[in-house]
């Protein structure tokens, strides 16, 4: 079996013929070379594959996209970035999956460069999870990779965004920014991630973004992502993470958008005391799906895993989770953790969560719980015999469910946005930041 | 300010209650007592307005300020903005709102219903200081979940702060006692004295004498079997307190 498609014959095409858009960067194009066979010897990941079992997404979502994206222009992306350039001081900005390099501002020390040297490709292909599917793809289509390298002793406790904005005009478009992200010895490094759709109707695009991030000793890297795409978009993301001695790696998913959504994880812990703790919230409406996707694999000894995901399903919207943990036989010592808990609201939604351990040698910790049901109805009650009507009453309890979710950011201003959004259903950025209302104990206050 | 009409209340296909008529003014305090399973927090739930009770037969009528209302045509929210308070025996954890976030959200709804003025975040913990004093509270607690990791104790100072600061004009406390050490007892019991004002009234629902030693009630009524079978003065409660329900000839 071989995958063929439209978008498979226009790479095919554009890599046989070496199309102008690659001329300038060989060692991407004999990168694409490489790849393209085995992407072609693939096949589209469908609901007979054990980790595709229950997505939506079909081979048939990359037929009708038109490969010719329009030209960037400076209306709602340029606004969006300047916007948020007054919110935080350092920022990465894709426009319809391209770098935005003018817009973009990072601190001195830290370097964000194209792939163009045959060694950094070889590097690339080296790390690259073969299996995966769409993150092959994301590769061939991508015109470019960026490698952000962190210097080693680097601290900030300012923020980096990475913003990937999407404008009205991108529409049956393919968006594919890839970016490595080199964290070297005990560095610490805080990101934001937003994907914000920034057209006014909704309309159908695919984005398969992929992030790789390379933790040496002690680099401590938190990253938090808030997807808010169009309500049509389909959504891919692929994580995959390396970890060595003592570093520390906090992911935070917040999916609120797309109609459809893939995220994976994938994280090698390949030092002693290498720790990765994953958070994830879904909340999903009408026929929305978000299906995630992690796997943890315990490479060494004394080597630390934590997951926390938690899904709000409404009317006919489906969750996935699937929590895959590995531990090899050289993994003793170690200890794993995870749980997933949802909350039902629509009578037609649904929730399929699937915890998977695999544990190839003894002396190890682990635990996975998953649980499923509708808000509580006592907890309702209380608060309406406060005086608080029923609806408020739900959005509290929503948002104390969600709760522990947000605070896993160490950031407060992230934790504001993502309250933002999560308590007051905000369909647009609130730039103008009218602050949400903290008391001063530091806890969020309703009112 | 509250009249209770030939109450029956069916929970699950179960009928509980079988028949209350109880009559509650301005300024009174009634004790009303019984076995387990005699129908007190049923009595207590409905007149909250929990879902799972039905009325079958009977009403509840209740003095808004202006006239009498059937409770029965109102949502829970809007029997709380009434002026109806139901401190729970088992108060609920909600783990992730904080204490201050749900006082301030529930006093807000209530007062802007009652055409109140709404208070600033420093000055409503301002006006809540000297309460959380009188129930001996720290601060912190503010910070606290709603009842997460509380004790029992704990629990029930809260249900008392939420009462204080709310201020209703029927207070319904089911069981605020049980739980309770001798001093928490004591500290409970001087929130619901200082709550007691020629304008309101309070129902306190207990298994027991000795919350009676601290709070004098007007009227002690005997529920059993999901009817009122006696009513009399504080005496009534020394009484079954020495003879139990049983000897009493209160439940037969």
């Amino acid at each position: 079996m071989t995958y063929s498609s439209p978008l498979m014959n226009h790479l095919s095409h554009a890599i046989s013929h070496r199309e102008p858009m690659y001329m300038d960067n060989t060692p991407l194009f004999q990168l694409k070379k490489k790849i393209l066979p085995l992407l072609q010897m693939s096949t589209f990941p469908s609901i007979k594959d054990e980790f595709f079992r229950y997505s939506k997404i079909q081979e048939t979502d990359f037929d009708n996209l038109d490969f010719n994206p329009p030209p960037i222009r400076d209306t709602a992306s340029t606004l969006l970035s300047n916007q948020f350039s007054g919110y935080f001081k350092y920022q990465i900005i894709f426009v319809n999956g391209e770098l935005s390099l003018e817009q973009t501002m990072l601190p001195k020390e830290l370097e964000l460069k194209k792939i163009i040297d045959e060694d950094e490709a070889l590097e690339v292909f080296a790390s690259l999870d073969q299996s995966n599917f769409f993150g092959l793809m994301n590769i061939l289509y991508t015109s470019n990779i960026y490698k952000l390298t962190i210097p080693k002793d680097f601290k900030s406790s300012e923020i980096i965004s990475t913003v990937h904005i999407t404008t009205g005009d991108f529409k049956q478009h393919l968006a594919t920014p890839c970016l490595f992200i080199k964290a070297k010895e005990n560095s610490y490094t805080n990101f934001f991630s937003l994907y914000h759709y920034a057209g006014i109707g909704p309309h159908y695009y695919v984005t398969n973004s992929a992030l790789y991030l390379d933790l040496e000793n002690g680099a401590v890297v938190d990253f938090s992502k808030l997807q808010m795409e169009s309500k049509l978009c389909l959504h891919i993301s692929t994580i995959q993470a390396s970890l060595k001695e003592n570093s520390i790696l906090n992911t935070q998913l917040i999916s609120l958008g797309g109609h459809h959504s893939r995220e994976n994880q994938k994280i090698h812990l390949l030092g002693q005391n290498a720790r990765v703790n994953l958070y994830g919230l879904y909340d999903l409406k009408d026929d929305m799906q978000t299906d995630h996707y992690v796997e943890v694999v315990h490479q060494h000894q004394q080597t630390y895993s934590h997951q926390i995901f938690k899904g709000i399903l409404r009317d006919q919207s489906h969750g996935v989770f699937t929590g895959k943990v590995l531990i090899t036989k050289d993994a003793k010592h170690s200890v794993s953790t995870q749980l997933n808990k949802n909350i039902i609201l629509g009578d037609a939604a649904l929730m399929t969560s699937r915890p998977q351990l695999m544990i190839d040698t003894d002396d190890v910790k682990c635990t996975h719980g998953a649980t499923t049901g509708q808000l509580d109805p006592e907890q309702l009650f209380y608060l309406n015999t406060r005086g608080i009507e029923k609806d408020q009453a739900k959005k509290m309890l929503y948002h104390a469910f969600a709760r522990e979710i947000i605070e896993a950011s160490p950031c407060g201003k992230i934790k504001q946005i993502l309250n933002n959004f999560i308590l007051n259903d905000q369909a647009t950025i609130p730039w103008d930041l009218n602050y949400t209302n903290r008391c001063q104990h530091g806890i969020f206050s309703f009112t | 300010m509250l009249k209770i009409n030939n109450l029956h209340v069916m929970v699950e296909d179960k009928l509980i209650l079988k028949g209350i008529d109880l009559e509650i003014n301005q300024g009174e305090i009634h004790a009303i007592m019984g076995p387990n399973g005699s129908g007190k927090s049923t009595l207590a739930k409905v007149m909250a307005g929990h879902p799972k009770y039905q009325i079958t037969e009977g009403s509840i009528e209740f003095f808004d300020g202006q006239e009498y209302i059937n409770l029965m045509d109102l949502e829970i929210h809007e029997r709380a903005k009434a002026g109806i308070f139901l401190g729970f025996q088992y108060p609920t954890e909600i783990p992730g709102i904080s204490n201050l976030g749900f006082l301030r959200e529930s006093v807000n709804n209530v007062w802007k219903a009652q055409g109140k003025k709404l208070l600033g975040k420093d000055d409503f913990i301002d006006f809540l200081r000297p309460m959380m004093a009188t129930l001996n509270m720290k601060e912190l607690f503010l910070d606290r979940s709603i009842n997460e990791g509380f004790s029992g104790g704990e629990k029930k100072k809260n249900e008392i702060l939420q009462l204080m600061v709310l201020d209703p004009k029927l207070a319904i406390l089911d069981e605020t006692d049980s739980g309770l050490d001798i001093d928490a007892m004591k500290v409970v019991a001087e929130g619901i004295n200082r709550f007691k004002k020629p304008g309101n009234a309070t129902i306190l629902i207990t298994h027991y004498q000795r919350l009676l030693d601290h709070i004098i009630p007007d009227f002690i009524h005997v529920l059993g079997d999901g009817k009122i079978i006696r009513s009399g003065t504080k005496d009534l409660a020394f009484e079954l307190e020495l003879k139990g329900y049983h000897e009493t000839g209160s439940v037969r």
